[in-house]
């Protein structure tokens, strides 16, 4: 192979590897599991010419989805509320992985992330199609970014982590992602013991940062 | 052991109540047949009013309480979740002691199990705030009902009809949602493949009456 093919190759493998990444940070204030799991992710990204997008939720301005499908039928995949919601959505829809952060909380996800989730409506149409046996909206953009889901717990919780997981995993279904998981960290666990979760997880899901 | 007064939650963001207040206005005639005195109380109106503590008190002056939710992205809305959030933090662990919560889902995909998550969650709600779970049904392919009370909704609600009926009398005596009930709650209103066909149909000619039928498919949010 000529030099100069080479090069081209390996412009053309990091132009694939390098990713637009979106943190959504839905705690109502830093728990340091998640500040950890965030910190462990900006390491790993730094240099590699990642695209990284991280929006603490508690700072943003967020009406609520009121069912009322005008990004359906109105305004086709523009929600009628123009805040930070918009925001979240134009990051999501161009995305090619989504790192969620979330206290667990009975079972799901925060409030404050739950109200950012919800306004994810105009990314998808409104037309049925089946995914996975089941009937779910079909896909407005070509592609939908990878999901990773983090919830922290003060301690273990059997229950709440098997709601939170199947959560995440129903999550995935609908928002069409290529691979997803889920991950849960614990109040008391050190940024190493995080990093080696991390590790486990990011590789199960095939991503390399 | 029967009960005085049942409070029913609806827990729809919006701004008419949809589905679960058709459900819930049904349930409550039912409920005040049998002597049941009934408060139907919006969670999204309360919270977003900064207005919660009058949820707290309809619920410390209720004996069963029922929560009847949308199902929004495999859960229940954020506005339901903050109410449930701020409950627990003011207050607590027993919060909920000595009264019955039931949950009814509803959501706009044929399949009631998928709501099956956000009922568990309820149930998770119930445990870490005291109440007795006394069991959730969830309905597919709510939107059928059109807006239409569940009695003008003829035969298509025949069955959801029948299932809260029979959640009315357990809720009166105290007791948990039969499997009777929660079958029928969760029978699907009109089959699958015709509920996927006349959805996309109606989403066609909305979007058209809008005068947006060839704009459903565009991607604002595309980077160029």
């Amino acid at each position: 192979m000529s030099l100069g093919k080479l090069l081209w190759r390996s412009v053309d493998d990091f132009i694939r590897l390098c990713m637009n990444i979106l943190i959504l940070d839905g705690s109502r204030q830093p728990v340091a599991a998640l500040e950890n799991v965030k910190a462990e992710l900006r390491a790993r990204m730094e240099g590699k010419g990642h695209e990284l997008e991280e929006i603490i939720l508690r700072n943003k301005s967020m009406n609520r989805c009121i069912g009322c499908f005008s990004c359906w039928v109105k305004r086709p995949g523009l929600c009628v509320f123009e805040d930070d919601g918009q925001k979240v959505a134009g990051c999501l829809a161009n995305a090619q992985l989504v790192v969620i952060l979330t206290p667990i909380t009975f079972g799901g996800y925060s409030s404050l992330l739950k109200n950012a989730l919800d306004r994810q409506l105009p990314v998808l149409l409104p037309f049925f199609g089946k995914v996975e046996g089941e009937v779910h909206h079909a896909l407005r953009y070509e592609s939908y970014p990878t999901m990773l889901v983090v919830g922290s717990i003060e301690n273990q919780d059997k229950l709440h982590e098997n709601v939170f997981a199947r959560l995440a995993k129903r999550n995935s279904v609908n928002g069409h992602a290529p691979q997803s998981n889920s991950l849960v960290v614990y109040d008391k666990e050190t940024r190493e013991e995080v990093s080696r979760k991390l590790d486990l997880v990011l590789d199960g899901m095939g991503v390399t940062l | 052991m029967t009960i005085k007064r049942a409070l029913l939650l609806v827990g729809s963001p919006k701004h008419n109540g949809g589905t679960s207040k058709i459900m819930a206005e049904y349930l409550a005639s039912r409920l005040k047949e049998i002597n049941v005195e009934v408060e139907i109380q919006h969670v999204h109106q309360a919270i977003d009013a900064g207005k919660e503590d009058e949820l707290f008190d309809a619920i410390d002056r209720s004996e069963s309480v029922i929560l009847l939710f949308p199902l929004y992205v495999d859960s229940l809305p954020s506005g339901v979740i903050r109410f449930f959030e701020l409950f627990r933090e003011r207050k607590g662990q027993n919060g909920g002691k000595g009264k019955a919560f039931y949950a009814i889902a509803n959501s706009g995909f044929p399949e009631s199990i998928q709501s099956t998550v956000a009922l568990e969650i309820c149930v998770l709600f119930a445990r870490d705030t005291g109440f007795s779970w006394n069991g959730g049904g969830a309905v597919g392919g709510g939107t059928v009902l059109e807006g239409k009370t569940l009695e003008q909704s003829g035969g298509k609600a025949k069955n959801l009809r029948a299932g809260l009926a029979l959640l009315a009398v357990s809720m009166s005596l105290g007791g948990g949602l039969s499997k009777q009930a929660r079958d029928l709650i969760g029978r699907p209103m009109v089959p699958k493949f015709l509920y996927v066909y006349f959805g996309n149909r109606m989403w066609r000619k909305t979007a058209k009456g809008n005068g947006v039928g060839n704009r459903m498919y565009d991607k604002p949010l595309a980077k160029k």
